[in-house]
């Protein structure tokens, strides 16, 4: 059996490459892959926790977050398009109207 | 045989207002005038066979109630949809429907072409439901649906020709002025309530109820004096309720409102101006006369306004050109007469000319409609003139009608007024000598109607035919109404309107005779009438009520229905009362036949008579109204209401909410950097030390 530190081990690991992701990308879609990342970093988190302590609320949890990431998906993606219809770009650095 | 019999009078014409205003614009103009008519007869023929079928038991004063459904409970508050038929009610439901019948059969013809054909006798329906709701109530508030219902029938028939600014401008009048009156009314009603915790009129053991007027017997009277009115008593009610009354009665100082609801069709006038619906003021005065009795002050109030009002509004009818506009204010005079009748405590005698006066007055307005129709829609009596050669039958019957408003013996006005002056010249309870002056001004208003009343006659149907003339009466009322067809010979009116007129000129004759004074016959002749009435009324005179006696005591007039049974005291009281009657009956026999004899010679001879300013002016009431009322409500409403609170205060703080947002979001815009990267740092940064401290702690 595979002890719950290798697990929490890979999710961590996932979780610093999706930040890291977010950090150096100017992507708008790479940005978005690398919090989709995280969040399923998470849910591993939640899912083998609940799997150690035997405890199904983790479990639950993650459908929860699950749900709101594909409404996230779908809410951030038509943003992106809107946002690539007007300016002919992905690049976050560029969309930057609200400053002064 | 019915189940409900009552309730079926009131809905037939709600059925035919139903089917006539959801389906009529498809109908024939025939279809309508049978559906519309075939209603209120049902209505007319059922009140007449239910009221003769329990006659005897009504006059024992037994109250029929009919229950169909609570309508509102709460608490100790209820009240419901259920039916009342006593005496009073009978004879309310039998002179409506059956004069409402004949005026609508009357419109079938006055209205005919009209593109709004079954509009009117969806609305005409629409009222009469209203009105037999009013009148039929067994409680304040069922009685205030009616009201209500009344109201706004009398406000859309006002308005009926809606494309005309005038009708429009006299409909939202009619409708503001009553919403006055009928505030007064809810006030009484709720101050009844919570005197006596019921709006039901009578007990009702059937359905345990306890009935306000039950408990009005058992009150003690208020004392005469004028600070009775503001003490929260009796007085105080009765004052409220009266200011209802003179709302939709058009007493003073709310009557002004009548005279411009002559803006509607001539029937609506004939019907609900005159002949039915301003009457609900006396009724409901009259239905609340064991609260009445027990406040002499709001008494007296009643019949100083009641005479004053009949005074007031004879001189203005005396100098009006329009001939609806005299018939209006006779109208107001003769509620005023209505109301002094009430006022001196003979509500019997009030009634009795409210029922005499359905028939003279709806046949004089029905008379008029005729005369206008003919003259092709002209209203200016200066413009008429010797017109009995072209419609004899509308002549003949408004020659009835004119000989029973003047009082002219045994015509049906002369009962009914010579009671009233003879009630209100022996009225007791009343402060020194008021009775000889509310008398006096009786007498004297007596006289102005004779006088008037001729004037119509004479402009109208005598003299010279000077609707020939081609240039317009010297002054002439240019607001009158619709004058597109001007021109052409006076024509007489079809069957269908002569009809009504012949009808109800024969009621104008021969209504007078169910109710002949006692001192007029020398109780020869039964005055069934007062009979029929006198259990409806609260029975003593307030200063012999004694707490204790309950209204159910049988007194012994009542043991024996067909003849007047008399013990010796009344017949003693009698004979002498019977000397001052035929004394005040030939006074005022002798004014009618005067105030004729004046009206004859002087309109004769001058047809024209240029009347004084003031009174043609109708002594500057409107203006004044306008002045203290409309003037300051129409600049505080611009000056304050508008231009301050609602462009400075409410859009201000709408505006003022839009610009603090605007420069709220101006100012959080200095800490956009416009790079991302840099705030998913404080992002990761702030989650860090978040993260940190707990694991640090």
């Amino acid at each position: 059996m595979v002890p719950l530190s290798w697990y929490l081990a890979v999710s961590a690991l996932l979780f610093t490459i999706g930040a890291v992701g977010v950090f150096i990308k100017r992507n708008a879609i790479a940005i978005f892959l690398c919090i989709e990342l995280m969040l399923n970093a998470v849910n591993l988190t939640l899912v083998s926790l609940s799997g150690f302590f035997g405890d199904v609320g983790g479990q639950l949890f993650v459908f929860i977050v699950m749900t709101v990431a594909a409404a996230e998906a779908a809410v951030g993606l038509a943003i992106i398009i809107s946002i690539f219809r007007n300016r002919e770009s992905l690049n976050v650095d560029e969309v930057d109207t609200l400053k002064l | 045989m019915m189940k409900h019999p009552l309730a079926n009078i009131i809905l037939a014409p709600l059925i035919g207002a139903a089917v006539l205003g959801l389906f009529g614009k498809r109908m024939s103009e025939r279809a309508i005038g049978i559906i519309a008519c075939s209603t209120v007869g049902a209505s007319a023929i059922l009140s007449f066979y239910i009221f003769f079928g329990h006659a005897s038991a009504l006059e024992n004063g037994d109250k029929i109630h009919e229950y169909l459904f609570t309508w509102i409970s709460v608490g100790s508050f209820r009240a419901d949809f259920s039916l009342l038929l006593d005496s009073l009610s009978g004879i309310y439901i039998l002179f409506i429907t059956f004069v409402a019948f004949w005026i609508h059969v009357f419109a079938t013809g006055y209205m005919r072409g009209d593109k709004g054909y079954w509009r009117f006798f969806a609305y005409m329906n629409l009222f009469m439901f209203s009105m037999l709701t009013l009148v039929l109530a067994d409680n304040f508030l069922l009685m205030f649906v009616g009201w209500e219902g009344v109201g706004l029938c009398s406000y859309l028939l006002i308005g009926y020709y809606f494309t005309k600014d005038f009708a429009n401008d006299a409909a939202k009048k009619a409708f503001v002025v009553n919403r006055i009156g009928d505030f007064g009314f809810a006030l009484g009603v709720m101050l009844l309530f919570f005197k006596s915790q019921t709006i039901f009129y009578f007990d009702d053991p059937a359905r345990g109820i306890h009935g306000a007027f039950n408990w009005a017997m058992h009150q003690s009277t208020d004392p005469i004096a004028w600070s009775a009115i503001f003490a929260g008593g009796m007085t105080t009610i009765a004052v409220l309720l009266f200011v209802g009354a003179t709302g939709k009665s058009a007493q003073l100082p709310l009557y002004v409102w009548l005279p411009d609801a002559m803006a509607g069709p001539t029937p609506v006038s004939a019907l609900i101006h005159a002949a039915t619906m301003v009457t609900a003021g006396v009724y409901m005065v009259a239905r609340a006369s064991s609260i009445y009795k027990h406040a002499p002050t709001a008494m007296l109030i009643v019949a100083i306004i009641g005479a004053a009002t009949a005074l007031f509004a004879a001189t203005i009818g005396l100098a009006q050109s329009d001939i609806k506009k005299v018939l209006a204010y006779s109208t107001i005079s003769q509620l005023g007469y209505m109301f002094l009748a009430c006022g001196v405590g003979a509500f019997a005698a009030g009634i009795f000319h409210v029922f005499t006066h359905a028939f003279f007055k709806a046949l004089l307005f029905l008379g008029s409609g005729s005369v206008i129709l003919g003259m092709h829609h002209e209203q200016d009596m200066r413009r008429m003139g010797g017109l009995k050669k072209y419609m004899p039958a509308t002549f003949a019957t408004m020659f009835v009608g004119w000989l029973a408003i003047s009082g002219v013996p045994l015509l049906s006005g002369f009962f009914s007024k010579d009671e009233i002056l003879y009630r209100s010249f022996t009225a007791q309870g009343l402060p020194d000598s008021w009775a000889k002056v509310l008398w006096f001004v009786g007498a004297a208003t007596a006289l102005l109607t004779a006088i008037y009343m001729t004037r119509l006659m004479v402009m109208t149907f005598w003299g010279g035919e000077r609707f020939r003339d081609s240039e317009p009466a010297p002054g002439a009322d240019s607001t009158a109404g619709a004058r597109e067809h001007h021109g052409g010979t006076p024509h007489e009116s079809p069957r269908s309107m002569t009809v009504p007129l012949i009808v109800l000129a024969i009621g104008a004759v021969f209504a007078g005779y169910v109710g002949v004074p006692a001192g007029l016959s020398g109780a020869a002749i039964p005055n069934y009438f007062e009979h029929l009435l006198e259990r409806s009324f609260a029975s003593n005179p307030p200063e012999l009520v004694s707490p204790a006696v309950p209204l159910e005591v049988p007194d012994q007039h009542s043991a024996n229905p067909s003849i007047h049974p008399l013990s010796d005291e009344d017949r003693a009281d009698l004979q002498a009362d019977q000397k001052t009657e035929i004394t005040l009956t030939i006074v005022s026999t002798l004014i009618a036949l005067v105030g004729i004899g004046i009206g004859w010679v002087s309109f004769k001879r001058q047809p024209l008579w240029k009347p004084p300013r003031l009174l043609e002016n109708k002594y500057y009431v409107d203006e004044a109204y306008d002045a203290a009322v409309v003037q300051p409500i129409k600049q505080a409403s611009r000056g304050v209401l508008w231009k301050f609170i609602d462009v400075r205060i409410i859009d201000g703080a709408v505006n003022g909410a839009g610009v603090l947002a605007g420069l709220l979001g101006t100012g959080m815009r200095y800490l956009q950097s416009g790079l991302a990267r840099s705030y998913v740092a404080v992002l990761v940064l702030g989650a860090l030390l978040i993260i940190g401290y707990f694991v640090i702690k």
